[in-house]
């Protein structure tokens, strides 16, 4: 029975919930899903300095996943922080949602749109970090474009209506005027907004959640985890001052 | 309850058991598998020629899978043979062997490599059709190199020890010589490994029946399938003789 630990990166508990729900309906008959948030840390991610300042306790978040004897871990933040320490220091499958949901996207296009969230005035730090992200899983020439529907991440709950609305327009924009074929979700928090994109558009609309379950169950079945030779194991007994 | 339904594109039925075999043992609870190969095409796809045989009786098949109620299909052999095509016609999921494998390879490491099946007096031809679908796939740049197990796919069965020696002394030579972190198995019919063989080279394996079933199945479950805006369904009522 495939064990899988999600783990929040923020210091909020408000999308354990949420994304349990989400994952429980997804999930496998025999898989189980726990969901956790960090108890320190920034209360979204919108920029790289949240990022990082969420990086090292998910990180910790991960080696306790491990440690607790589950199966997978799935870092459920787009921007996927502390994914590549924690594939180094651990040694079962570790699944960031943003890396999934553009394997996913790749497989049903030739070129998706990432609709990223975030305060307007860093809209284009969106598209930056997006970017950066792409760069080096070196996916970035499957990308048409980012955008994003400007709203900051603590909103997004209350403003379902306008969310859905800005979706719809920026995902029209992504086909009519990027050339995307296939639209990325660049948020976690976006829940329950997919669906009407997918009818309304036309084109497949890739939730990270769903890309990351499929992709964490798929590893744990196929006995698989990241190469230990290029994620090796980090030296031990060394001091690490914190 | 997602069906799925697997063509072998080869015009022999030699592949149906072990391939079902495989997928019974990998699949999730509530998948139904059914495994069938083509009425009419080559025993084995080795060569661009034989591809092209293929193609058209395996796109066909899928048409009949759809109609037939299945919710995706896979199309088994690591050419995958008629996937652009048949996702154009299809309004299911369709995926190859080779595609969701390198997916899965870059998601575990940085550099694949690509174990072919098949004779080795053909290889480097083999091989440059190979690297010509993995750049179109737009993975060169992860593709540390493609080797081969020597092993024709006719023999693949009947010659298991000798299969099993070559696929460990390549992949061993692939991470030592080449760089690679990941070893991708480069023809379906590449089958009954143990655990153990698989875990001995201390890289992943991606086996791609697995890989595909795996993604197949999750697609099937988020409930998306290939773009109409790239994969768009061919015009009805012209002449296609």
């Amino acid at each position: 029975m495939p064990n899988i630990r999600v783990i929040v990166p923020v210091s909020s508990s408000m999308w354990n919930t949420p994304v349990r729900e989400l994952m429980d309906r997804f999930k496998e008959a025999d898989t189980q899903i726990e969901v956790t948030n960090l108890s320190k840390g920034p209360e979204s991610l919108e920029c790289t300095y949240d990022e990082t300042l969420a990086e090292m306790f998910a990180v910790f978040a991960a080696e306790e996943a491990e440690a607790d004897g589950c199966d997978g871990v799935i870092i459920y933040c787009v921007s996927d922080p502390g994914l590549r320490a924690a594939k180094e220091k651990l040694r079962i499958p570790a699944v960031g949602i943003g890396e999934a949901a553009y394997h996913v996207a790749s497989l049903l296009g030739n070129a998706f749109s990432v609709v990223a969230v975030g305060p307007p005035e860093l809209v284009g730090t969106q598209r930056r970090r997006v970017f950066d992200h792409l760069r080096m899983y070196r996916m970035d020439h499957k990308c048409a474009s980012v955008r994003s529907v400007a709203i900051p991440v603590m909103n997004l709950e209350q403003e379902k209506g306008l969310q859905e609305r800005r979706l719809l327009e920026e995902a029209q924009k992504a086909v009519t005027e990027d050339g995307a074929d296939t639209i990325v979700l660049g948020c976690g928090g976006m829940l329950g907004v997919a669906e009407v994109v997918s009818e309304k558009i036309g084109v497949p609309v890739v939730i990270p959640a769903l890309a990351a379950l499929k992709i964490c169950e798929a590893l744990i079945r196929m006995g698989l985890a990241q190469s230990k030779r290029v994620f090796g194991s980090p030296p031990e007994g060394k001091r690490r001052v914190l | 309850m997602a069906r799925i339904q697997v063509i072998v594109p080869v015009g022999t039925p030699m592949w149906n058991e072990p391939v079902a075999q495989v997928m019974e043992e990998h699949k999730a609870q509530g998948t139904q598998i059914d495994v069938q190969y083509l009425p009419q095409g080559p025993d084995s796809l080795e060569f661009g020629y034989d591809k092209a045989v293929a193609e058209l009786p395996t796109v066909h098949a899928a048409e009949r899978a759809e109609e037939g109620g299945f919710d995706g299909v896979i199309i088994y052999c690591f050419a995958d043979p008629g996937l652009a095509a048949a996702r154009e016609s299809l309004s299911i999921p369709v995926v190859g062997l080779c595609e969701p494998s390198l997916h899965i390879a870059s998601l575990l490491g940085d550099r694949f490599t690509i174990i072919l099946a098949g004779d080795p007096q053909r290889f480097v031809s083999k091989r440059a059709v190979v690297l010509q679908r993995v750049r179109g796939y737009g993975f060169a740049h992860k593709c540390a190199s493609i080797r081969s197990l020597g092993v024709p796919v006719l023999a693949l069965e009947a010659q298991q020890d000798e299969k099993i020696r070559r696929l460990v002394s390549e992949a061993r030579a692939a991470v030592e010589e080449d760089g690679a972190d990941t070893i991708v198995l480069g023809c379906g019919g590449i089958l009954h490994l143990e655990p153990e063989v698989l875990s001995d080279v201390g890289v992943p394996i991606i086996v791609p029946a697995v890989a595909a079933l795996k993604l197949c199945e999750g697609l099937i479950r988020m409930r998306v399938r290939q773009s109409k805006l790239t994969y768009a369904t061919p015009a009805t009522g012209r002449n296609r003789r």
